[in-house]
């Protein structure tokens, strides 16, 4: 079977510094990606998504992504993709002509979470307002692979509800980054990675993850051992210690 | 077809360019028509010279103008291209003939106005009325300078996004800066064959041209012995030539493109 996104020991360098560090990853559904801040999440997706370069191989739907042309059926939230647009309702029409975006189920969605003037600026949203616009436009396109970046961020609970099950109707295959495990909880069923320090570990499906200890140390019975900070961290399922769902954020681990 | 329609309609209501492209312009002119005038000996032939190139004075600065605004929505733009050009039905072909497209529009409405605003100053400055002679070459002209400053645009606006956001305040006003030292250097020099070989006096002097009747000086200053007139196929020959080196480059540029965040071009 042909992995929607195929990473083969990819390093992306950021500005002299190696933010992605020999990743190599094979997506067949939707997956979440959980990491601390700063561990490269964001940059990994941008790989994917083409808007930086990397070394390695990338692939998406069998293609490198360098050589890509034409491919509608991926879309991203990431605000940089967002550039072209001045109002809410220029990035809704460019998007409809070029990407296929449903316009009207876009705009029922963003009155859903209370965005209804389209004339305003894009950068006048608030920040929650703006993940929530990006999100919505990069749904609506009805993609077959999404590619969301902290899709909640700043978004007041309510509408995180909506967009959780948004998330969970919308593309059959792709990649959820996150930094908060309570929300992780929404996703049990999905295979999730974690990234640390431009490294990524797993696949693990997001409930064992969830209902696992960390311990420091490697354990030969653990589910992932990571490293952070020079230190190895085990995931480990029946054994005293720290839940992973009581961390609440994966920063947390660099305080153990 | 949105997104041609989306460049022409930004360009044409965004007040800053409004105010350079239109307003500053006719302020120039109105200086042109009710005090340098002055100095213009009562010949027919002479004062016909005297609006003629003031007209192309306000085509090449009212352009110079318009499409540096354009060269810095470009380079605002270019952070989503390389995702667009992977991932959308976008191409930088289809890139660049929006931006073209949309831009031509807008040098055809400007170009318009250009010509009625010397129409009307000139005419009652001088009590004579002065109208294009050779309308059509007006239009072509109006056309081949939208196609090359707007293609110019996105070259400059992709140059300083891959190498140097923080000269990208220079390379965006590198338009405005040409327009005013070809511009006014008419005035003062002839420039003889070299109008062939700059883009923007081949604008500026088909613009001339056009309200001649063709055949345009390739200065105002008279030299001994006289020259003749610049030819409006060599011109016109000049500016296409131009065009398609800058569209390949700028066509090439888009494709190597990559993020380069605008706060790169911090400087304090």
């Amino acid at each position: 079977m042909i992995c929607m996104i195929d990473l083969v020991n990819v390093e992306v360098n950021y500005r002299g510094i190696k933010a992605i560090k020999g990743v190599t990853m094979h997506v067949e559904s939707k997956v979440l990606l959980l990491g601390p801040n700063g561990s490269g999440k964001t940059t990994l997706l941008r790989a994917v998504a083409g808007i930086v370069p990397y070394l390695g191989s990338i692939r998406v739907d069998g293609t490198e992504v360098r050589s890509l042309k034409g491919y509608s059926s991926l879309s991203t939230n990431l605000p940089e993709v967002f550039s072209v647009g001045l109002t809410l309702g220029d990035v809704l029409s460019i998007f409809s002509d070029i990407k296929g975006l449903d316009g009207r189920r876009a705009v029922e969605m963003l009155r859903e979470v209370g965005i209804r003037d389209l004339r305003q600026k894009t950068y006048s949203l608030s920040t929650g307002q703006s993940a929530l616009f990006r999100t919505i436009v990069a749904l609506a396109t009805d993609p077959k692979i999404v590619l969301l970046d902290e899709p909640f961020e700043n978004v007041d609970v309510a509408n995180r509800r909506k967009v959780l099950s948004w998330i969970k109707e919308y593309g059959k295959e792709g990649i959820v980054v996150t930094h908060e495990l309570e929300l992780a909880s929404s996703f049990q069923e999905l295979d999730s990675y974690l990234i640390f320090e431009g490294k990524v570990y797993g696949p693990v499906k997001v409930g064992e993850l969830l209902s696992s200890v960390v311990t420091e140390g490697r354990d030969p019975e653990a589910l992932l051992v990571v490293e952070v900070e020079g230190k190895e961290f085990s995931f480990v399922k029946g054994k005293e210690g720290k839940r992973m769902a009581d961390i609440i954020t994966l920063d947390r681990l660099y305080s153990m | 077809m949105k997104f041609p329609l989306y460049v022409a309609k930004r360009l044409i209501t965004t007040p800053y360019l409004l105010f350079w492209a239109v307003i500053f312009v006719t302020l120039i002119d109105v200086m042109g028509a009710f005090l340098e005038s002055r100095e213009v000996p009562h010949i027919p032939e002479a004062e016909e010279l005297y609006v003629s190139s003031w007209f192309g004075i306000s085509i090449i600065m009212s352009y110079g103008s318009a499409f540096t605004s354009l060269a810095f929505m470009v380079s605002y733009q270019t952070g989503s291209l390389p995702h667009l050009f992977r991932y959308s039905k976008m191409t930088p072909s289809q890139y660049l003939s929006g931006v073209v497209l949309g831009s031509v529009i807008l040098s055809v409405v400007l170009g318009t106005y250009m010509l009625f605003l010397v129409y009307a100053l000139f005419s009652s400055s001088f009590n004579t009325t002065f109208l294009p002679k050779d309308l059509p070459l007006a239009y072509l002209t109006f056309l081949l300078s939208g196609v090359f400053f707007s293609t110019f645009s996105v070259f400059l606006g992709a140059l300083s996004y891959k190498y140097s956001r923080k000269l990208s305040n220079f390379f965006t006003l590198i338009p405005f800066i040409l327009a005013f030292i070809f511009g006014f250097s008419y005035l003062f020099a002839n420039l003889g064959n070299l109008v062939y070989i700059n883009p923007l006096s081949d604008v500026q002097v088909l613009a001339i041209s056009s309200f001649l009747g063709g055949q345009a000086p390739t200065g105002l200053i008279v030299i001994s012995p006289p020259q003749p007139g610049a030819s409006d196929i060599l011109l016109t020959g000049s500016l296409i030539v131009w065009i398609v080196i800058v569209t390949v480059i700028s066509s090439i540029l888009l494709r190597r493109l990559y993020l380069n965040p605008v706060e790169e071009g911090k400087l304090f």
